[in-house]
């Protein structure tokens, strides 16, 4: 049924009052991504097969690779602290940080080196091979390795750990020694001047006490720096392992079949999204039952409702 | 009052009986509700993480939106979706052919998330618009006087406690957020979170867009007030950042009178702030952006200081990309608490150059027609959280509530895109509603 002008004139200012899309643009309308998708269902399947076939075979002629990892312990704070002791929860004020830098040394050619010549490698082929996870709110170090064979892997790693361990071990030792070393000086001097005081022969009260002090406080630096030396032999270091280094009983590469699983997952998406290229490209653009209702309320506007599919151009 | 058919041809939607979705006003309002209501809940993977509900709600009233013809694709935006999403697509397969390892959930989550972009609400008018908008503020209002007893309650003894933890599995509870979280380090009092949002922050950043929207739409100044001082038991910057660049907006616009609602609220805001501790707290969040460590820096410069060389010095990862999810593995592996990977650094690492760049296109050229107008004032504080502020790539409810806001609420008549032909007769084959 025909309108009067003057109503098609007022429907026009009351659309635009409410803002309503009274025709919307054919060109945005023309793409119903659900049946673009089922439209192309084939070139998703081929993408999806295609994907999950080259990954599969992928995976199929990569050389394995085997994964072993250690966990430590890593105890902060000061070596002369940790001698005879196994502290179970002493704060170092950032545990974060202490472990962060840990796990720097790992990955020093302090620690490298003696590993790779362990191993018969070279540094940057080991540092390319291992990985450090430092733990949250944890002072535990997990060190992995990665070779072609599960004993090499396992072989790297606890070269690793030995290699780090060992270290730590030898900067507590040097710490140590070095604080023995440095009482030798005021040991020596008290010793001088006790000699002189014997070799003077002086036999007063005052000559006596002030020879009485000089030998307790020579007895106490030599007893402190005996203390100290057997501490660097005995010292373990900062940290434990926790776990040695395990042969792993599977490679940690993927598998074939879990590369056919991602290959196709990751294709499907990109065959779906390949199918909707192709509509928005016009290829696919169907033909079909237009399903837009028009309806019209008391005041005479129209609302449309519903899909609206283009036809074949 | 029940509506009169009038109203329901106004709002440019055909009831529906039986279905409770059966406009463009219903179906965004159930959207944007979903988004921010369900977002602590999960779905577990089993070893794989969680899905959130936040997530797997909207997208299944997408599906019913395209279905239905409630929601249409728009062909512009699509085709830089289809061609961003599928670089990265292919990108990732790349990666797994080179041995690495990046995380498919992560770019199946991106391709799910962003598929929101690429559509309209056709039959969207100004009036479901506007409804929409005061759904939005009636509910963080609730919200925000829900954060207000968090606190009070605190303040008067009884100590904090996560409810919703005591209530629900803790399976189906996203993981990996700082929910309940002390004003500082060993105080009895905690961050209001106003127990349905993720974190406190979560809960400025809807406290704040709700209060530049109550601006918007001339809400009473006790609406306002209450919506701010919401903001403070939140102590957090997100909100605040939204409602500066909201007011920002409105002072450059035709709007700047309404603004006269402010000056009350903000006086009574920051009296409190000044005789309590939350003052100086504010202050100090505000100017610590230089200072290494602190929570501005580490979302304002450090990610761009730790990840910009480690992919810069890296050609193949700067040309292809590391994979999926390796710029969190990587700020992850520096131990950094607090370290988040902002969009532009976390695509260039993941993705190259190449993805970066052509997803960006399309998210730009999706975000910034519905951010960079005075009709939306929230636009320009929603899109700086999601760009610099949050780790959004992938953080579903940012990501899905700045699509809301500047992709979906948006009319045909605003799209740049639409060339509006004015009104016409119906399209061809129209079949005529009884």
């Amino acid at each position: 049924m025909s309108q009067p002008e003057g109503a098609e004139a007022k429907e026009a200012v009351s659309d635009e009052r409410l803002n309503r899309p009274t025709a919307v643009d054919g060109q945005n309308m023309s793409l119903d991504p659900l049946e673009a998708v089922a439209a192309s269902w084939r070139l998703i399947v081929v993408i999806a097969l295609l994907g999950a076939l080259c990954l599969a075979l992928l995976y199929a002629l990569t050389s394995d690779r085997y994964s072993s990892s250690t966990t430590i312990l890593f105890r902060s704070g000061d070596p002369s602290s940790l001698v005879g002791t196994l502290p179970t929860g002493f704060g170092s004020g950032n545990s974060d940080r202490a472990l962060n830098t840990q796990a720097d040394v790992i990955l020093s050619d302090a620690v490298v080196e003696p590993a790779a010549r362990a191993v018969g490698s070279t540094a940057s082929a080991v540092r390319r091979s291992i990985e450090v996870e430092t733990g949250i709110d944890s002072d535990v170090l997990t060190l992995s390795g990665q070779a072609n064979t599960a004993s090499g892997a396992q072989r790297l790693t606890a070269a690793l750990a030995d290699a780090y361990v060992s270290l730590n071990r030898q900067e507590g030792v040097r710490f140590l020694e070095t604080q023995a070393e440095a009482l030798q000086a005021p040991i020596a001097s008290l010793t001088a001047r006790l000699d002189a005081l014997t070799v003077a022969g002086s036999v007063t009260p005052a000559d006596e006490s002030r020879r009485a002090a000089l030998v307790v406080q020579l007895t106490e630096l030599t007893q402190e720096q005996e203390r100290l030396r057997t501490n660097a032999e005995i010292y373990a270091g900062q940290v434990v392992v926790l776990s040695a280094a395990d042969k792993p009983d599977i490679p940690s590469s993927p598998s074939p079949t879990l590369g056919a699983v991602q290959g196709a997952a990751l294709s499907i998406v990109l065959g779906v999204l390949l199918a909707l290229a192709r509509a928005l490209g016009g290829k696919r653009l169907r033909s079909g039952p237009r399903s837009v209702r028009r309806s019209r309320d008391s005041d005479g506007r129209r609302a449309y409702v519903g899909r609206v599919h283009a036809t074949k151009s | 009052m029940p509506r009169s058919h009038d109203d329901e041809a106004a709002n440019g939607a055909v009831s529906r009986p039986g279905q409770v979705v059966d406009s463009p006003r219903s179906l965004l309002i159930v959207l944007v509700l979903s988004v921010v209501l369900f977002q602590r809940i999960g779905v577990p993977l089993g070893g794989f993480g969680q899905v959130p509900v936040a997530l797997l709600a909207p997208l299944t009233l997408l599906g019913y939106g395209l279905a239905s013809g409630l929601v249409v694709p728009d062909r512009t935006r699509m085709r830089l979706y289809v061609t961003g999403t599928g670089t990265l697509v292919l990108l990732t397969l790349i990666a797994l052919a080179r041995g690495q390892r990046p995380s498919l959930l992560s770019v199946m989550f991106l391709v799910a998330i962003y598929a929101f972009a690429t559509v309209r609400v056709p039959a969207l008018t100004t009036a479901d618009v506007e409804a929409v908008l005061d759904v939005v503020v009636r509910v963080m209002l609730i919200a925000g006087c829900v954060g207000l007893l968090q606190m009070a309650v605190q303040l008067l003894g009884v100590p904090y406690e996560d409810w919703p933890a005591r209530a629900v599995p803790a399976s189906i509870l996203i993981e990996g957020y700082n929910t309940g979280d002390p004003i500082h380090y060993g105080s009895p009092y905690y961050r209001s979170n106003g127990i349905a949002f993720l974190e406190p922050s979560f809960l400025s950043y809807f406290l704040g867009l709700a209060c530049v929207i109550a601006l918007h739409r001339s809400r009473s100044m006790l609406v306002i007030s209450v919506l701010l001082l919401s903001l403070l038991p939140t102590l957090a910057g997100n909100g605040v950042v939204v409602l500066l660049a909201g007011v920002a907006v409105m002072l450059l616009s035709k709007r700047r009178r309404r603004l006269k609602v402010l000056v009350p609220p903000v006086g009574l805001a920051v009296c409190l702030a000044v005789i309590t501790p939350l003052g100086s707290t504010f202050v100090g969040r505000a100017t610590e952006v230089s200072e290494q460590g602190s929570s501005s820096s580490l979302r304002l410069v450090e990610p761009y200081v730790r990840v910009m060389p480690a992919t810069l010095d890296d050609l193949p990862a700067l040309l292809l990309g590391a994979g999926a999810g390796a710029a969190t593995d990587f700020l992850d592996s520096l131990g950094i608490d607090g370290l988040l990977a902002p969009v532009v650094p976390k695509l260039l690492m993941e993705y190259g150059v190449v993805g970066a760049l052509l997803f960006l296109l399309f998210l730009l050229w999706c975000l910034c027609a519905g951010a960079l107008t005075a009709e939306r004032p929230w636009g320009v504080g929603l899109l700086f959280n999601y760009l610099l502020l949050n780790a959004a790539l992938l953080q579903e409810t940012i990501a899905l509530t700045t699509i809301f806001f500047l992709v979906l609420l948006r009319t045909d008549r605003e799209d740049p895109s639409l060339m509006y032909r004015g009104p016409a007769g119906p399209p061809e084959g129209a079949v005529e509603a009884p």
